[in-house]
């Protein structure tokens, strides 16, 4: 197994809305944190990779935390974004180029569904004029397409969003942090059939710090590191359907976090059923019930009952999502990747809080999700 | 009549007597995509034959548009109140899945499986009265 990257601290900044902190500003505070948790100093660090969607170059931070002069690379997967800067600096460390690294996240978003140029997305300017550019339709149409080949009813999309937010309620950093009835989710407005609103996850703010190094050192920074068994990146395969889609390939391939998922259980030597707790792409409700099958986590069509039964629950067989997701967290682009990986840490070491999972976690898996088909897995060891 | 055109020229002709989609085959693995491409994306080959889409498929997966999208890319409102629309895949038998508009009567509801026939209308009018049409399903004769 390869656990030669651990990560040595963690810092998080408030997801929701901070209207009085740049997105800047919130991920200098995170990584202030992460410092002082490893008890090192800004200027030991040797390599940072960092990135936001809407909240500015991460490379900037430098002014904020200091001018030291090491290579900082601003890292830009969409969703993914995260995933794939803790991808980045775990290679950087296997490699020896860097000792001490930071990987960071944040973002600060307008209130409202993401405002989407087609162009950047190497789509003509019919797609939206047609009014295709959204991303919250593509979500809609494949659970839709899910629920019609595997039997998932509506009551399963209303569970995950109520799990979502009773979770949220017991995180000190969630953005929604009441909890809301089965009934209220079920009779909230429709959005995109048959998503409803508490069904969705909404653009917001936050910010997460990581410090990573070899695991040979760890011990100088903390007596809990957590080692990274694997982390990489995928984009999409020839015939699966994707964020973004003018069509798609009538014959179906393997999606893109189900190949990311194959390959992060093979570099981890483990396969499924070695895992303890999970953070998946909650996007919406229909996300997180087909990241279940994806992630090998279960058979296409069993979340139903897992989900009638509790399965996924703080205390239930498998938990996913103990944080509250992007639910109750929202999503902060840059942020929600890195955020998963952080409450992960938190679950292995035991000081989750109010929402720690039962038995003693020892091996956790990540996967963020986004446009324009892109999957980051992590798997992690306590 | 007043001035038309497509919203792109490339998805299909208007004004035409019988438009069609424009979609491209694969001259190396006959992989068939939408809007037509310039390499193939299964194969990577870059010559692709460029051809008129069927008319005719069935509802593969579908959703309502509830709330307004964003203006751009989404045409202004000029004052008039946001009408949510139906859009779905539609998949042409032996081709590809396309992303469409659905159009529907008041009797009329999506489900999986519809068959469909192309149809066109009207998006918008630009700043200089011109119609812009765009591109749709609606349904079609016997459905499963």
């Amino acid at each position: 197994m390869s656990t030669d990257v651990a990560i040595i601290g963690l810092g998080i900044h408030p997801f929701g809305r901070t209207p009085d902190r740049t997105g800047l500003q919130q991920c200098a505070i995170a990584v202030s944190d992460a410092l002082k948790e490893a008890n090192v100093a800004w200027n030991a660090v040797d390599f940072a990779f960092g990135g936001s969607t809407d909240a500015g170059n991460a490379d900037t931070l430098v002014s904020e935390l200091g001018l030291t002069g090491i290579p900082f690379m601003n890292v830009a997967n969409g969703c993914a974004t995260g995933g794939s800067a803790l991808a980045a600096a775990c290679n950087t460390i296997r490699s020896g180029a860097g000792k001490l690294g930071l990987v960071c996240g944040f973002d600060k978003h307008a209130r409202g569904a993401f405002k989407v140029n087609p162009k950047e997305w190497g789509l003509g300017n019919w797609y939206g004029e047609e009014g295709f550019a959204l991303t919250t339709q593509f979500f809609a149409m494949k659970i839709q397409r899910y629920m019609h080949d595997y039997g998932i009813t509506e009551v399963a999309l209303a569970r995950v969003a109520e799990k979502a937010f009773r979770n949220g309620a017991l995180n000190p950093n969630a953005w929604r942090k009441t909890p809301i009835s089965i009934d209220e989710i079920l009779t909230s407005q429709m959005v995109n059939d048959p998503l409803r609103k508490y069904m969705f996850c909404s653009p917001s703010e936050g910010a997460v710090a990581l410090l990573v190094c070899p695991a040979s050192d760890a011990e100088k920074y903390t007596k809990t590191p957590i080692f990274v068994a694997s982390c990489l990146m995928r984009t999409r395969r020839f015939g699966t359907l994707e964020v973004f889609s003018p069509s798609k390939a009538i014959e179906d391939q393997k999606t893109v976090t189900q190949d990311a998922s194959k390959v992060a259980y093979e570099e981890a030597g483990i396969g499924p059923g070695d895992i303890d707790v999970a953070q998946i792409q909650d996007t919406e409700s229909g996300a997180e019930i087909m990241h279940m099958a994806e992630n090998g986590l279960c058979e296409d069509g069993e979340q139903e009952h897992m989900l009638a039964r509790g399965e996924t629950d703080l205390n239930g067989r498998l938990p996913i999502n103990t944080d509250g997701g992007c639910i109750a967290n929202g999503e902060p682009i840059g942020a929600s990747g890195l955020r998963q990986v952080h409450e992960l840490c938190l679950q292995l070491r035991g000081t989750a809080g109010n929402r720690q999972v039962k038995a003693s976690p020892k091996t956790g898996y990540a996967q963020v999700y986004g446009a324009p088909g892109v999957s980051g897995v992590t798997i992690l060891n306590s | 009549m007043p001035n038309q055109k497509p919203v792109d020229a490339n998805l299909f002709d208007w004004p035409a007597s019988s438009p069609r989609l424009w979609g491209s085959r694969c001259a190396l693995c006959g992989n068939v995509s939408f809007p037509v491409a310039q390499r193939c994306t299964r194969c990577s080959h870059d010559q692709q034959d460029r051809f008129h889409l069927s008319t005719e498929g069935n509802l593969w997966s579908w959703t309502v548009q509830r709330f307004p999208p964003a203006s751009p890319p989404f045409p202004p409102s000029d004052g008039n109140p946001f009408e949510p629309f139906t859009l779905g895949y539609v998949e042409l038998p032996g081709e590809v899945r396309v992303i469409s508009r659905l159009f529907y009567n008041a009797q009329q509801a999506p489900h999986i499986g519809q068959n469909l026939k192309l149809a066109f209308k009207q998006l918008y009018c630009d700043a200089d009265g011109t119609e812009i049409i765009g591109y749709g399903f609606t349904p079609h004769g016997d459905t499963k």
